[in-house]
């Protein structure tokens, strides 16, 4: 589910809070440009600084980052399996395939090719992504662009809320999108004024947008008001529908990534993740946990990361959890564990959920088996082994075509194709053709 | 003849094509789980020959027009298996978009279908397809199964010693019930998934899951019950999502509930029940959602105890499995005109213990439930009951509380009384998770959905509603009273904050009648015996002021329009119109002229504007058009309104109306404008300019100083009615 969403490392798999697919490279890519850090996956600053007014000034507009021709391909490849699917009668589903594929263009800092994406969703949720579009800009100092994208998505806001056949939330998921960047430009006034008309039971919902949009508070948190707003948390932990405490978690481990070094105000934020097991969600306590390793990683702290590591796998193996949901974590912490530098466990991890999965792939859902299977791809990518995940991938890339629909063939397809230049992941001739041939194939029956 | 290519392969899969003639088109028989996505659509009639299953993966699409006719006798997957049924598995997706005036309809092979001709009124198509016209056969239930929709939503189900846990998980996961297919959890190579929930790897969907489309829908004479809590109902929604489009959908003559609804995130807008034998709309394990429009009309069929056949509650509420699982049941309901079926009627004999129908609404297990603008009328026994559990336990060890008691109050949840005057977003003291140290209280009873209409809002509330005390029973509104349903402030006249109830002894719609009385005896325990009379026919319309109007409305962003009327329907309106079996049958009042297509937004400064249409587009004729809830527009001195009927041919699709972001071709010649006079413009004329047939729309651009302005791409102070489809003849 999309949760900690950021504009630099924001992995799309299944129910994946932990940034298992940011690979240094990935970060270090999407950071070039960034006039400062914000997100989970970037450096944070010796001393919390959140939205230095500099942060905000005109940069002019935003362009491509270099990259390789072959990852800009594969997100021309996924576009083109998303938009294939046909408006009448998947135009919810074209939709949502579509702006994964923007939110990836952004990952991979190539705002104007998520633009042009963007304007071609055919129903809400090109406000959603034009939003997302606006929050690039603001980030990387393109408020003019921002500004435009801004009013485009705050548009169609306006016209979703005359329709009487759409639903609330829609309209909630582009606002707390617009919020969120108002927020960081500055226009606090304006941010809660959106946020304020939104339709509860979307905040309560798992809903990203609005996590990401509560989660851009953890920015504005400074070293003075750091006890207030854990106070807060506190409560909204404490009171509020698990909806609600994934929005409170998002929160803590920003908050965690941004005050590391100060061990303890870490640990004071820490707490409110790593003693909430019994009332948050599974997979949520899960995650949460392994986010927090994996920012005690980036801060270099093996030893935190190990621990918390242990904790989220002890937690896994007394819960009464679906056997799928088990297999979806082993590979994302398995990339913590090698994070850690325990690269042999990691890679025994690795073959021994892939042997779990061999031996039980019959009572998967067919649709669901290339999205198990594809974090293990992305794993050992991360883990340097493309060799081993160059044979993932392609299994992945069959296990996608089980099913006789294209509307399922599609999504997964599109998603592998992602996955493969988030990861930067080269496929060679042979699975390049491979994927063309299914893209090129997709047709009836839908 | 050529065969549209869905058809060719449907029919050459069941090897049928040596059957198909020229001019005789048979009905298909579906006699196979759908592994690949698939078209149904008319002229043929499609036969469900046993609990046919849409496999993860694959669209069912169903055209308007379309007639699913079945029976008890299948041949799958073994032969008598069970009755017919149809299933969308989760990942599995199912498009039956019918229409006004041309339904998708699910019912029984006995039900009489001839070949029609229907013009479809918004694109002037001609279709012909299989309409129904047999008579209604009242006592007619259970001649097939029913339909069920599986999602990925979140649900609070405790399948004991196996996986779930009590908060919500993406690991927890539900079986639907009165499906005979076992492989619940067998998931690969093409198999059923009668398992719903999770939301495990879904894209991060959960509660957002999209089961795709189910709109203008009506399903007849269906209901299976292999054995207690193994029951197949009109149609039941398992863990499905909010993105799922669910509207105009009816339920006719269900031997056991007219929808039923498992946890997930479902909002459903014009929904009917008519005759169902259990309960009218029943839902469990944690639904967060909303519902907005509904008629629910309670009645019998076959002569058997509440829950085989005559009517048991018309809102059956239970909150989780076990009652502090979660998520818990909260949902948001409103509008809704609710007709029960006391014992006796017209007998004077109302207190006899003999209930009939029994409660308005039932609420178990830490339901938590808000009622708004309902009415309320003919119950047979309380308006509200405490049904305090359904029974059902979880006797799972990682409830931390094995068989542990259900209830309210049960494991330190909030008490029954306290769900009534605790304010969502309060929280008890007490743990009611002791088998986790850790772990505070608040899951248990914290509504997922605070759609609480304010700062005043409860966690079980009926607010500004209109509850009518003819036919009731001695204990009608003792409980009621007792949680202080009949004691909320009274209206200020001004505020959108008041949510007084109004006990009346008038009718408060436009016409009932009923069957004689008869007697229904042998039935299970006590009493053994009802006297009950079913409705024959029904005008819903309001026919008081108190039910015209509404001291609230919904004035923010939520799935709920503006409407400020109480009950399901407006003045003069008939959203029922077109496409449900009851106005086929006569059973429900109809306008064949003005179709209701519903609608209402940017609300203004007092809820929507409201139109309605009377009269006939004929030549000569007399049509009159009337704007209600109209705003003072003081910023040009028209203390009572004033408004624009704006009248014309939209292109091909509903969606191009202005209400919807398009544009509609106005006829210069009848476009109307209208001062207020308090709040309501009415404008009549008779249309004889001579048209050839063809369907028109209108829709009232109503000024308002306090409708909001940008972003929208209206003049600031526009407020926008619902849209009249009407047909010049």
């Amino acid at each position: 589910m999309k949760m900690f969403p950021s504009s630099s490392c924001w992995i799309l798999t299944s129910m994946v809070l932990v940034g298992a697919g940011c690979s240094s490279d990935v970060v270090a890519a999407a950071t070039q440009q960034q006039p400062k850090p914000v997100a989970t996956g970037e450096p944070a600053p010796a001393v919390p600084a959140p939205h230095a007014e500099d942060s905000r000034r005109e940069l002019g507009p935003v362009v491509d980052a270099p990259i390789d021709p072959y990852r800009r391909d594969l997100l021309h490849l996924a576009y083109q399996a998303a938009a294939a699917l046909p408006v009448d009668p998947h135009a919810k589903s074209r939709a949502s395939a579509q702006e994964l594929v923007v939110l990836a263009c952004l990952d991979l800092e190539q705002p104007t090719l998520a633009l042009k994406f963007a304007e071609e969703i055919g129903n809400w949720r090109r406000g959603t992504a034009l939003a997302d579009c606006a929050h690039y800009c603001a980030l990387h100092g393109d408020l003019d662009g921002a500004a435009r994208h801004l009013a485009a998505a705050e548009k169609i806001a306006g016209e979703i809320r005359l329709d009487a056949d759409q639903q609330a939330w829609r309209y909630d998921s582009i606002v707390m999108k617009l919020a969120r960047t108002h927020a960081w430009l500055g226009d606090r006034q304006k941010a809660e004024q959106l946020a304020a008309v939104v339709d509860q039971t979307s905040g309560q919902a798992f809903d990203g947008g609005w996590a990401a949009s509560v989660a851009s508070r953890a920015d504005l948190v400074t070293a003075d008001t750091l006890d207030a707003e854990l106070s807060q948390l506190d409560g909204i932990i404490a009171s509020a529908t698990s909806g609600e405490a994934y929005n409170a978690v998002s929160v803590c481990t920003r908050l965690f990534d941004r005050f590391y070094a100060d061990a303890e105000q870490r640990e004071k934020i820490a707490r409110r993740v790593r003693t909430r097991d019994s009332k948050l969600p599974p997979d949520l306590f899960t995650s949460g946990l392994m986010e927090l390793a994996r920012i005690a990683i980036k801060h270099d702290d093996k030893a935190a990361a190990k621990d918390l590591l242990a904790e989220a796998r002890h937690f896994l193996s007394v819960s009464e959890l679906t056997k799928e949901f088990r297999l979806g974590f082993t590979p994302l912490m398995a990339i913590v564990r090698f994070q850690a530098g325990d690269v042999g466990a990691a890679q025994g991890e690795l073959e021994a959920g892939l042997e779990v999965y061999q031996n039980e792939r019959e009572t998967y859902r067919g649709t669901k088996r290339a999205k198990i299977l594809r974090p293990f791809a992305e794993a050992y990518q991360v883990m340097g082994d493309t060799q081993r995940a160059g044979d993932l991938y392609e299994l992945v890339v069959e296990e996608g075509m089980e099913n006789p629909n294209s509307r399922p063939r599609a999504h997964d397809i599109s998603e592998t194709c992602l996955s493969m230049a988030r990861h930067r992941f080269a496929p060679d001739q042979k699975l390049l053709a491979r994927i063309r041939e299914i893209v090129g194939g997709l047709g009836d029956p839908w | 003849m050529q065969l549209p290519n869905y058809l060719q392969g449907t029919l050459i899969a069941l090897g049928l094509t040596g059957a198909v003639s020229a001019q005789i088109v048979p009905t298909v028989v579906v006699a196979a789980d759908i592994a690949t996505s698939t078209v149904w659509g008319p002229p043929n009639i499609y036969e469900l020959d046993g609990e046919i299953h849409v496999l993860d993966g694959a669209t069912l699409t169903i055209l308007p027009g379309t007639v699913i006719a079945s029976d008890t006798t299948v041949s799958f997957p073994t032969p008598g298996s069970g009755p017919a049924s149809l299933t969308i598995d989760r990942g599995a997706m199912i498009v039956a978009k019918g229409t006004q005036t041309n339904p998708i309809v699910f019912t029984s092979k006995s039900d009489g279908t001839t070949p029609a001709t229907t013009i479809e009124p918004i694109s002037g198509a001609q279709t012909t397809s299989r309409n129904l016209n047999g008579a209604y056969r009242p006592a007619a239930t259970a001649e097939w199964g029913g339909v069920s929709i599986h999602g990925e939503g979140y649900v609070s189900y405790c399948n004991a010693g196996v996986t779930n846990t009590p908060v919500p998980s993406s690991s927890n996961e539900a079986p639907m019930e009165g499906l005979l297919r076992p492989n619940i959890r067998n998931y690969g190579g093409g198999k059923v998934v009668t398992a719903f929930g999770g939301g495990f790897t879904s894209d991060g969907q959960g509660d957002n899951d999209d089961s795709g489309a189910f709109e203008f829908v009506s399903i007849r004479y269906n209901g299976f019950v292999a054995a207690s809590t193994v029951e197949l109902n009109g149609l039941g929604l398992g863990g499905v999502g909010r993105e799922t489009d669910l509207s105009h959908i009816e339920s006719l003559n269900s031997l056991d509930d007219g929808i039923e609804i498992w946890g997930g995130a479902a909002r459903l807008k014009y929904v009917e029940i008519w005759a169902c034998g259990d309960d009218s709309i029943d839902f469990d394990q944690g639904w967060r959602g909303a519902l907005q429009h509904g008629l629910v009309v309670q009645g019998y069929t076959t002569p058997s105890s509440q829950g085989s056949g005559l009517s048991d509650n018309c809102f059956e509420m239970d909150g989780a499995e076990q009652c502090f699982w979660q998520p818990v049941s909260s949902a948001v309901i409103a509008n809704v005109t609710v007709v029960g079926m006391p014992d006796a009627i017209g007998t004077g004999d109302p207190v006899n213990g003999n209930n009939g129908g029994d409660h308005a609404m039932a609420f178990r297990d830490n339901a938590r439930v808000q009622f708004h603008r309902m009415v309320y009328l003919d119950i047979g026994d309380r308006l509200v009951s405490n049904d305090n559990t359904d029974g059902e336990r979880c006797n799972n060890a990682s409830s931390g509380i094995p068989g542990a008691g259900g209830g309210y109050g049960c494991s330190g949840t909030l008490s029954w009384a306290a769900t009534w005057t605790t304010a969502t977003g309060t929280l008890s003291t007490v743990s009611p998770f002791p088998g986790f140290p850790e772990s505070t209280p608040t899951e248990a009873y914290i509504t997922a959905s605070n759609m609480d209409f304010g700062a005043n809002g409860k966690l079980n509330e009926v607010k500004d509603s209109l509850i009518y005390t003819g036919n009731s029973s001695v204990a009608y509104l003792v409980e009621a009273t007792a949680r202080g349903v009949l004691a909320l402030p009274a209206d200020d006249g001004v505020n959108n904050n008041n949510g007084a109830n109004v006990v009346t002894g008038t009718l408060p719609i436009a016409a009932i009648s009923r069957d004689p009385a008869v007697t229904i005896g042998g039935l299970t325990g006590s009493p053994s015996s009802v006297d009950v009379a079913r409705v024959n026919f029904l005008d819903p319309r309001p026919a008081t002021a108190d039910a015209r109007r509404s001291y609230e409305w919904e004035a923010g962003n939520t799935f709920l329009d503006g409407s400020r009327y109480r009950g399901g329907f407006g003045q003069d309106r008939l959203w029922t119109t077109g496409w449900t079996a009851t106005a086929q049958y006569g059973l429900i009042a109809t306008d064949t002229a003005n179709y209701d297509l519903g609608g209402c937004n940017n609300p203004g400064s007092r809820g929507c504007t409201e139109l309605s249409i009377t009269g006939s587009w004929a030549a000569s004729t007399l049509v009159t058009l009337t704007a209600r809830n109209l705003a003072p527009v003081p910023s040009v001195g028209l203390p009572g309104g004033a408004c624009v009927f704006v009248i014309g041919f939209a292109p091909a699709s509903p969606t191009a109306l202005p209400l919807f972001g398009g544009v509609l071709n106005v006829l210069p010649d009848i476009q109307e404008g209208a001062f207020g006079i308090a709040g309501e413009a009415t404008v009549s004329f008779v249309y004889g300019r001579g048209l050839p047939p063809a369907t028109i729309f209108t829709q009232v651009v109503a000024f308002d100083d306090a409708a909001f302005g940008s972003p929208l791409p209206f003049p600031t102070g526009a407020s926008f009615s619902n849209v009249v489809m009407s047909r010049i003849p």
